[in-house]
């Protein structure tokens, strides 16, 4: 059951596991940050290119955070932030799904509209780390790690974001 | 509740019974539930990373270290003594293992570019020293092999055997049952004295000795897309995997059935999960908090 594999950031293996394992939440975090595919993919391949040119003084345990540290400090470089645009999951549940009425397949459906809008409207901040524990389903303490930030400012954000998209949402009313 | 931020805990599922009963009469509460569910079924739309790797990898590395001659000759005899002492190590057993922890999936490089991924509550060990000589590991658990062509590719469970060439095949060996699906080229299963080839499309399945074959009709195991799913299994090897998958207690208390359930579920929806399995079995759930779940009849 222990891990004896000892993992080395250099190794071609092991980096393109790292990778893969991080890549999708990376472009994810920078994707809430500017609102731009494109800038997202371009700054995260940048990330794991410095990581990658580095990776002889980067240890293993240490590489996560420095991938986002780069990440972030490359971010505050980008000035034009875009709206980011988000969907819901296409989910197939026959078993509930015949039990709904319309009227309330209409409703859920413009509530899901209203609390796009809302999280449109939340501070990047708050909106980061919202998206990052609802989308990428990332546990607080990962969140305050990969931030560098405390588990309770992950806390705060959190709670402060849901109270503001529930004022926002009942502004839309 | 000044400094006290609840609607963190509400997101993440770790508020207590007490905290419940208490919020639950604020009249906002509903909303915050509701967001709370839906913003769980956002998504974003990415493309996929496309050759961004290979991109990275061909980008030079940097060598900082080691940078003056006379270095790099205490470098060179660094190396030859390591390398010395390598050489040694390989003499002996240098038995890998990789393992998934409940509620976790992980995927691994072998050293010949083949990959495995393990499902939750899965290990796998080999031998690494001299892998590309012999490409045999035995498994506990269920994973998924991308088996690039070479020499004989082993997977040893305790149900049995699998060997393959160069292929995509699944292996899943619980408790007395093992399932191999195969994807791409050509699997052969034996046990015992028995054997048999599995083609692409087909899985094979041996449960306590009596084998079975079936047709499967998906490019990739279900567990891999997030979902899990049931091939006439019963009550107790559901709430198992259910168990494994999200890292959960399921206690059954008071049911006695030989239904057997044939379907899937979601992998990352332990509320639509249960709620299927409730349909199906007749039985109502009690929440614990800590994810402890008790199944009662309905």
């Amino acid at each position: 059951m222990s891990k004896k594999e000892i993992y080395n950031t250099c190794s071609e293996n092991h980096f393109s596991l790292f990778f893969k394992n991080h890549e999708k939440a990376l472009r994810n975090f920078l994707y809430y940050k500017f609102g731009n595919e494109e800038q997202a993919y371009d700054t995260a391949q940048e990330a794991f290119i410095k990581l990658w040119q580095n990776c002889s003084s980067v240890p293993w345990e240490k590489a996560k955070s420095y991938l986002y540290t780069v990440a972030f400090n490359k971010s505050l470089k980008v000035v034009a932030h875009q709206k980011v645009v988000l969907n819901y999951v296409q989910e197939s549940q026959p078993v509930t799904a015949t039990n709904e009425s319309p009227e309330f397949v209409l409703e859920e459906e413009q509530f899901r509209q209203k609390l796009l809008k809302a999280i449109d409207d939340l501070n990047e901040t708050q909106k980061v780390a919202f998206l990052m524990h609802r989308i990428d389903k990332i546990p607080q303490k990962e969140i305050a790690a990969t931030l560098g930030i405390s588990v309770k400012a992950v806390e705060k954000r959190l709670h402060l974001a849901m109270l503001a998209l529930k004022k926002n949402i009942e502004n839309f009313r | 509740m000044k400094e006290d931020h609840y609607l963190s805990r509400l997101l993440s599922n770790d508020l207590s019974e007490e905290e419940k009963q208490a919020l639950g009469k604020d009249i906002d509460w509903q909303m915050f539930e509701k967001i709370k569910e839906h913003s769980g079924q956002l998504n974003v739309s990415q493309r996929e990373s496309g050759n961004m790797l290979q991109t990275v990898l061909a980008a030079p590395k940097k060598k900082s270290l080691f940078q003056t001659p006379s270095f790099q000759w205490m470098a060179a005899a660094a190396m030859l003594l390591l390398f010395t002492g390598i050489g040694f190590l390989f003499l002996g057993d240098s038995q890998t293992s990789i393992y998934a922890a409940r509620g976790t999936e992980k995927t691994f490089l072998f050293p010949d570019g083949s990959q495995v991924s393990l499902n939750s509550d899965s290990e796998i060990s080999f031998n690494k020293s001299d892998w590309k000589e012999n490409r045999t590991l035995s498994l506990t658990g269920e994973a998924y092999f991308k088996v690039v062509k070479g020499s004989k590719f082993s997977v040893l469970t305790s149900n049995g055997i699998v060997q393959v060439l160069g292929t995509q095949f699944n292996v899943r060996s619980r408790s007395q049952r093992i399932d191999v699906a195969c994807y791409e080229g050509r699997v052969r299963v034996s046990e015992k004295n028995k054997e048999q080839i599995v083609i692409p499309g087909k899985m094979v399945t041996i449960n306590k000795g009596s084998w079975l074959v079936n047709k499967i009709n998906v490019n990739q195991p279900e567990w891999t897309a997030n979902q899990i799913i049931f091939r006439a299994d019963l009550l107790n090897e559901v709430t198992a995997e259910l168990e494994r998958k999200y890292n959960i207690k399921i206690k059954v208390s008071k049911v006695n059935t030989t239904k057997e359930y044939t379907g899937t579920v979601p992998a990352d929806n332990l509320d639509i999960a249960l709620k299927i399995i409730e349909e199906t079995f007749n039985l109502k759930r009690t929440q614990f908090t800590d994810g402890n779940y008790e199944l009662m009849k309905k």
